[in-house]
């Protein structure tokens, strides 16, 4: 968590309608100086319009925006110093590759044996240098990537906008240009606002998520935050592949303990919290989440007593990923994903028997979705 | 075209019957284009040869010969000396005024027009759609419509009679056109661009010359054609607002041809309707393949 670092870039309680619908409804987000913000969620969250709203292409309804405590709101979008890079690059087609990069600079004003200088260092540093007297027609996907980049770093802003950079490049050049922007980050240590839809973008990428839905925030925090401890079956659901497994029970308390029951199946839950025995009591219906990670095969089948966290499930289909195997079960009604060794010697159909790791265990409740600890 | 091409191929494998069958349908297909190619290339044929013949072998009749007599005479006569009206000036001076008034014409509305488009496309504002649809509507005003309001505002600005009302005339009348085709073209346009030169600092009109305009060759293309050749062929306008010395080409043209007094010099006619015609084909011939493509432009791209 960051509650420690002030806040430098503030996003404070902002609202936007378009023609009376809600696209964002009251957001507050804050990055610290230095770091990696990603904006994420399903197509028609509010994500782009947020960075739309932080470049100042579009105007907030209400709320602020402040950059080091002073709101950058009613400024044009070339005065708050900032730079964006563009989905679709948007690259100038009739200028150069150092025409490009120096378009701002010579808007500016600056003289042009400065603006050389620093295009060269720019070129440098993104290993763009033989391509400075092309123009975009001629490049590559990923080499128009490092243009839009090269044509943002060159302003030195306070802070980067990202919106999608890498959603047009093929899956190789996706993971290559990943890197590099967490190289550069790393390098500049300039604050960074990243749109994508892609959670392991965003897992990679961030120190602080925030999942968005309808306009509104689901949760902000660390990509560590988000993925072990979602704050509704939403961001359980989004973040994370396979997406996470989900099983609606009820808690019962046994001699062995508060235990999941679920069809003919029952898992014991793993040291309970007060809150969760409590429930056990009035709304003993609850949903269970676990990602697929936490099931493992049971290799010792000693371990069939009750209270045990196995269970004995069919095979519908088996999902080999090279380095991992996943078997997506099937019981009545209950599905699980699971992955498993990848050697695993198994056919669809085949029983087989799944350890629960019930101490990685998620609930939520199953009428609002938020989370129970 | 690759259609039948294709048929033809596939053909090959038939029967030598039907391989013949293809060729002869290919050859009625060409000799029907030829025909029709003939059909309209005739009235210009006519129109040239007999534009370099003396009067009397066109009073022969027979209007589709050769000349016996080549002569340059008809079109020295038709350019610089012509009775026209009142003077024996040629269309020459004509000319010169269909020029001082399409250039500035074609430039101003063009100019405009892309503006137009850029604002239409970029710099949504309310009611922008209404404005729009408004300018469109000019395109459905007939001529006709217009004559008299637009003499009386010609009047009220003083310019009735002159070759600037003419200019303004047809710029108001050709706005709606090329506000459509510069509306449609930087509707394809990507925001992304004009936003990054935001960005990057760049103002209203600096996003407009440095980004926008490079890249709008086909479409100025169109619209420079579309209303040169308008504007040039126009003879409503010429006819109503002109004055002893605004008069445009194709008014000129019309009181050579249709003068009484003398004789009829059909060869000077047609000489002087050649030359009515020429810079339009001029025109057509130096950029017409950009007319397509630029027409195109806009539609393809979506």
């Amino acid at each position: 968590m960051n509650n420690t670092a002030k806040p430098f870039l503030e996003i404070d309680s902002l609202s936007k309608q378009f023609a009376g619908v809600d696209a964002l409804k009251n957001v507050s987000i804050d990055v610290e100086e230095g770091g990696f913000l990603v904006l994420i969620g399903p197509s028609g969250c509010g994500k782009s319009t947020l960075l739309n709203m932080i470049a100042g292409f579009e105007a907030a309804s209400s709320g602020d925006i402040r950059i080091a405590g002073r709101s950058i709101k009613e400024l044009h979008p070339s005065k708050r110093d900032i730079a964006m890079v563009f989905q679709s690059y948007a690259l100038y087609p009739n200028m150069t590759v150092a025409e490009n990069i120096g378009f701002g600079m010579e808007t500016r004003g600056i003289p042009k044996i400065e603006r050389h200088k620093k295009t060269a260092e720019v070129a440098a540093m993104l290993q763009i240098e033989p391509l400075l007297k092309r123009k975009p027609g001629q490049l590559s996907g990923g080499q128009r990537q490092r243009v839009a980049m090269g044509r943002a770093l060159v302003r030195d802003p306070r802070a980067f906008l990202f919106d999608e950079p890498l959603s047009n490049l093929d899956a190789r050049l996706r993971v290559d240009m990943r890197a590099e922007i967490k190289k550069l980050h790393a390098r500049l240590g300039t604050t960074i606002v990243y749109v994508t839809h892609d959670q392991i973008e965003a897992m990679t990428l961030a120190t602080k998520i925030a999942v968005l839905r309808h306009g509104e925030v689901q949760q902000v925090g660390t990509p560590d935050d988000i993925y072990h401890r979602p704050a509704n079956t939403f961001v359980a659901d989004f973040m994370g592949s396979p997406a996470m497994n989900r099983v609606t029970g009820t808690l019962n308390q046994t001699q062995n303990g508060l235990q999941l029951v679920f069809g003919e199946h029952s898992l014991p839950l793993h040291q309970p919290s007060e809150t969760l025995l409590a429930r056990a009591g009035h709304t003993p219906i609850i949903d269970m989440g676990m990602r697929a990670e936490n099931i493992a095969h049971a290799l010792n089948e000693q371990s069939y007593e009750a209270g045990s966290s196995i269970l004995n499930l069919t095979i519908e289909l088996i999902e080999p990923t090279g380095s991992d195997t996943f078997i997506a079960t099937r019981d009545a009604e209950v599905y699980f994903t699971a992955r498993v060794e990848n050697n695993l010697r198994a056919n669809t159909g085949d029983r087989i028997a799944l350890n629960f790791d019930m101490s990685k265990a998620h609930f939520f409740d199953t009428n609002s979705g938020e989370r129970v600890e | 075209m690759s259609n039948s091409e294709a048929s033809i191929v596939d053909d090959r494998s038939l029967s030598s019957g039907s391989k013949f069958g293809a060729r002869a349908g290919r050859a009625f297909l060409y000799l029907v284009l030829i025909l029709f190619a003939v059909y309209y290339l005739l009235p210009l044929y006519v129109m040239l040869v007999n534009s370099f013949k003396p009067l009397d072998e066109i009073r022969r009749g027979d209007m589709m010969a050769l000349p016996d007599m080549w002569t340059i005479a008809p079109w020295a006569s038709a350019w610089s000396t012509a009775q026209i009206g009142v003077q024996a000036t040629g269309l020459k001076p004509y000319f010169m005024n269909s020029i001082a008034m399409v250039v500035p014409a074609v430039l101003i509305s063009t100019v405009l027009g892309s503006l137009n488009g850029y604002v239409l496309t970029k710099w949504r504002f309310r009611g922008d759609g209404i404005v729009f649809g408004l300018l469109l509507l000019s395109c459905f005003i007939p001529f006709q419509i217009v004559l008299i309001p637009m003499a009386r505002m010609l009047g009220i600005l003083g310019l009735a009679g002159s070759t600037s009302g003419l200019v303004l005339v047809h710029v108001v009348y050709g706005l709606g056109f090329t506000t459509l085709f510069f509306r449609n073209y930087y509707a394809a346009f990507p925001t992304e661009l004009v936003r990054a030169a935001q960005i990057d600092g760049a103002g209203f009109f600096r996003i407009f010359y440095r980004i926008l305009l490079p890249s709008s060759g086909p479409i100025i293309v169109v619209s420079v054609i579309w209303q040169f050749t308008n504007i040039w062929n126009d003879f409503l306008f010429g006819a109503s607002f002109a004055d002893v010395d605004s008069v445009p080409m194709t008014v000129a043209l019309n009181n050579l041809v249709s003068s009484s007094t003398g004789v009829k010099e059909y060869n000077v006619h047609f000489a002087g309707a050649v030359l009515a015609a020429l810079p339009t084909l001029v025109v057509y011939v130096v950029s017409g393949r950009y007319f397509v493509r630029g027409l195109m432009a806009g539609a393809v791209k979506g």
